[in-house]
């Protein structure tokens, strides 16, 4: 949700008979960024629209609303944002609806204290959590599952919106909380969480339906212009995820090693065969972005083949001039250089094949903004006057597209923590995520 | 008869993040057949693929297929993770052109 979903299907869901309506808005992918500057990700106005859409389409019939990373990275000031927009739209519809609010951002001393009991473990690729690493974070969050959704729907809740939560979770919780297996459930919540991605043609702006049964359940396309076949629905379930078919979940492991597809009409397909692995305790993924420091970026163009065949003595010598002059510790610069390995770096295969003309991207990091902008500033001096031996320009060695030359981006964020802490009892599956329950508009 | 790449067996290649470290790459075959013979073949294996995008082994986290969707997976740890100072894909994207390009030996026939 909020790239903008597709009324049409929306509709035609509804009035094939729903339950219950979830909608996904968040993720890690965008880079921390936004869990540290608390930022949102999204257009305000998208936002706005596809909430006003699923609020109204739920509320009209009584079904729950069901919303997970609200606001993008789940912190108090994304699920503020998304609260705001709620509000405003219940006003301007006269809605009127009990709403819950989910929590996900954590007080550091529940993870510093699981730390020091052992029960943390790093995700893949990520170096150990420390002490320092979480003090350093300027936010962290827990990425809730099924249980905070299900009790806000058992004290009355109308609309959920969830800080960060599994995407999985969100569309699970109804089932659940019907009776159905979470297995089950939160497979079926793994293929609608990223919309209709799971089908043909796929895409993340359409919505998708899924009818469960005792022990299976059924993928459906609401919007005729699609199909659900078992390859698709097979395929979307590899996307992005480091394992095919073994996916953490908070209450244990999902299995889809025996999992059996059947197309059972144009539009849908079922699917059975979901393991599940439950742990003993239950673990919650924490995530927190520290800041490393504040940006500044130079962007311009060389199409000199003699400075193109002398660029990394160009990059080290206006690299080296520009830090002679800079008294700060804490300053770093780094060099994009498209048409040569920009994208790939040192994963680039052929950095030999340089074109005729390369982009160049030259980035300053440092521990202030005005500190970045001033370095930023003697590179650009450098990056225009830098001169070599068989230069046939001087004075003129880059082409710069933006005045002004040097251009602010704002702080820069890390995943420091990127967790896995085991529970000291169940009842934190709850506790951890605190509800708020509001009367919004008037009844 | 000569090798082909694996660009002639596949409907996708991906590669996105799998969290903000870890780059998930994902080859996903036009038809079981094209599926089998690259799986087959072997050629998706830490060595092979640490030499294709230039990293060391250690940093090949895992190789998986999985039939149902005619997928062979791995993953590479990033050396900067997504977003940091220093990230050139903050999405995982567009890091799969080498897979092009990776030879798939012929079969010899009975």
């Amino acid at each position: 949700m909020g790239y903008g979903v597709n009324s049409d299907s929306l509709d035609r869901a509804v009035a094939m008979g729903l339950s219950v309506i979830g909608a996904d808005s968040g993720s890690t992918d965008m880079g921390a960024y936004y869990l540290g500057s608390g930022k949102p990700y999204h257009s305000r106005a998208t936002m706005k629209r596809d909430i006003s859409l699923i609020l109204e389409a739920g509320l009209a019939r009584g079904l729950p609303v069901l919303i997970g990373n609200a606001g993008g990275a789940g912190g108090d000031p994304h699920l503020e944002w998304a609260r705001e927009i709620v509000e405003e739209i219940a006003r301007e519809k006269g809605l009127s609806f009990t709403l819950a609010l989910v929590h996900s951002e954590q007080d550091k001393r529940y993870l510093r204290e699981r730390l020091r009991a052992g029960k943390v473990q790093p995700m893949p690729g990520v170096p150990d959590l420390t002490l320092e690493r979480i003090d350093a974070c300027e936010r962290i969050v827990g990425q809730m599952g099924a249980e905070p959704f299900m009790d806000a729907m058992s004290r009355g809740a109308e609309v959920v919106l969830a800080g960060r939560a599994c995407d999985s979770a969100i569309f699970a919780a109804y089932p659940i909380s019907r009776g159905v297996g979470a297995g089950l459930a939160l497979h079926m919540g793994k293929i609608l969480e990223c919309g209709a991605m799971s089908a043909v043609p796929p895409t993340g702006r359409d919505c998708l339906m899924a009818a469960m049964d005792g022990d299976s359940f059924e993928i459906i396309a609401p919007n005729p212009a699609r199909e659900v076949t078992p390859f698709s629905v097979a395929a979307h379930m590899v996307y992005e995820v480091e394992h095919p078919f073994l996916q953490g979940e908070p209450e244990g492991i999902l299995d889809f090693s025996r999992v059996t597809f059947e197309e059972t009409g144009h539009r849908t397909t079922r699917v059975a065969g979901t393991l599940f692995h439950a742990h003993q305790m239950p673990t919650i993924r924490f995530e927190g972005a520290e800041r490393v420091g504040f940006r500044s970026i130079v962007l311009g163009g060389i199409r000199d083949p003699f400075l193109i065949s002398r660029l990394d003595e160009y990059i080290a010598g206006c690299t080296e001039q520009t830090l002679s002059l800079v008294a700060q510790d804490g300053v770093s610069l780094n060099w994009i250089v498209y048409g040569r390995d920009g994208v790939m770096g040192e994963m680039e295969p052929h950095r030999g094949r340089v074109g005729h003309e390369v982009g160049v991207l030259a980035q300053v990091l440092a521990q202030s903004q005005e500190v970045a902008h001033d370095v930023a500033a003697l590179l650009e001096a450098r990056m225009i006057g830098f001169t070599y031996p068989g230069a046939k320009t001087r004075t003129a060695n880059v082409a710069f597209p933006f005045s002004p030359l040097v251009n602010d981006t704002g702080p820069v964020y890390r995943f420091s923590v990127l967790h896995v802490a085991e529970l000291a009892a169940r009842s934190e599956l709850t506790s951890l995520f605190p509800i708020e329950l509001a009367k919004v508009g008037a009844r | 008869m000569t090798n082909r790449h694996l660009i002639d067996f596949v409907e996708f290649l991906f590669s996105k993040n799998a969290g903000p470290y870890v780059i998930t790459f994902d080859a996903i075959f036009k038809d079981e057949a094209a599926y089998d013979q690259v799986r087959r073949s072997g050629v998706f294996n830490k060595a092979t693929l640490a030499r294709l995008f230039n990293v060391p082994e250690s940093r090949i986290l895992s190789i998986h297929e999985y039939p149902a969707g005619r997928v062979i997976k791995f993953n590479i740890v990033r050396d900067t993770s997504s977003g940091d100072f220093g990230d050139r894909s903050v999405f995982g994207s567009q890091l799969w052109a080498p897979l092009i390009s990776l030879e798939i030996p012929s079969e010899s026939i009975g």
